[in-house]
């Protein structure tokens, strides 16, 4: 299973990518909301974990890009706390889930689970 | 609400704050991370510059978060270029050498953000409303180039905070700066 992780922040990436690589997951890397939506559109992975604010175009507007281009994309917000707002946003982006930051690591894993048990 | 008022309350958030930020570093690092509030003042924009100057005589590694809510605020995380090796060398599970690469700075451009972000969380509990940070900026500078970048504000809160992880303990300066008149610079 391919997951895409869009965070302008590398140490974050660096992290969700040791975790999910040791669960097996394949990980393809974005580190601004446009770069999310190329990798997307060159990729198609199965499910994308999208941080909010990041540079250049924001985590909603790419998730909105994202779920245009195609419906059934699977996106996982995550987002700090205090960004209730954005959250409700992304949902009508058409974002799936979401998952608060700072997390435990297994959160992210139940989450991508749960969405694999859902296919 | 006039200043003094705001930090009279804004000064009791800082212990909580401190102990959420604890808490989040310890889940997201998986580390046993604590975070002690050591010492706290609401001091003039001027006494905080000298106690910088004093403090750090070498190069400061400062995180930098906006905030907007109720109204615009800076948060600033400071620590010693030592000090912020030996927490990113602690975060990382190896020695990261000075001057902190881009992944060293990314790091502690998080531990900044989740500090940062605890304090707006607490100031959200207490005023029941939202505040919302911008990405964090991290930088190698000086006390003098730190003082004269951030735009002053009349008072701040100056929080003294010791980071506990594993076997090191350092200590970093949390500022807090309302600006209470308009945007923040």
């Amino acid at each position: 299973m391919t997951i895409l992780i869009a965070d302008d922040a590398a140490f974050m990436r660096m992290r969700l990518k040791k975790l999910l690589e040791e669960s097996g997951y394949v990980v393809i890397e974005a580190a601004n909301g446009q770069e999310a939506v190329d990798r997307y559109r060159e990729h198609h992975p199965h499910a994308v974990l999208m941080d909010i604010t990041m540079p250049e175009k924001d985590g909603v507007a790419a998730t909105r890009e994202i779920c245009q281009m195609d419906p059934a994309a699977r996106v996982i917000m995550v987002s700090a706390l205090g960004q209730q707002a954005m959250i409700v946003a992304a949902i009508q982006a058409g974002a799936k889930d979401f998952v608060v930051k700072p997390y435990e690591p297994e959160r992210i894993i139940q989450a991508l689970q749960k969405w694999a048990k859902a296919q | 609400m006039d200043i003094e008022q705001l930090m009279a309350i804004w000064q009791k958030a800082s212990m909580p704050a401190l102990a959420q930020a604890g808490l989040a570093l310890k889940q997201f690092s998986g580390l046993d991370f604590d975070v002690r509030e050591s010492d706290v003042a609401v001091v003039s924009w001027d006494t905080m510059s000298e106690r910088f100057l004093r403090t750090f005589r070498n190069p400061l590694y400062a995180v930098h978060l906006r905030a907007h809510g109720l109204f615009h605020a800076h948060i600033l995380t400071v620590f010693s270029d030592v000090n912020g090796q030996r927490l990113v060398s602690a975060l990382m599970g190896e020695t990261i050498e000075l001057p902190l690469d881009s992944m060293g700075l990314s790091a502690l451009a998080e531990v900044g953000n989740v500090v940062g972000t605890a304090f707006l969380n607490v100031f959200a509990d207490l005023f029941q409303t939202v505040w919302e940070p911008t990405t964090p900026r991290v930088w190698l500078t000086s006390a003098e180039e730190l003082t004269r970048e951030i735009s002053p504000g009349s008072r701040v809160l100056m929080s003294e905070a010791l980071f506990q992880v594993t076997n090191e303990e350092v200590s970093a300066e949390i500022v807090v700066v309302p600006s209470l008149g308009g945007a923040a610079a």
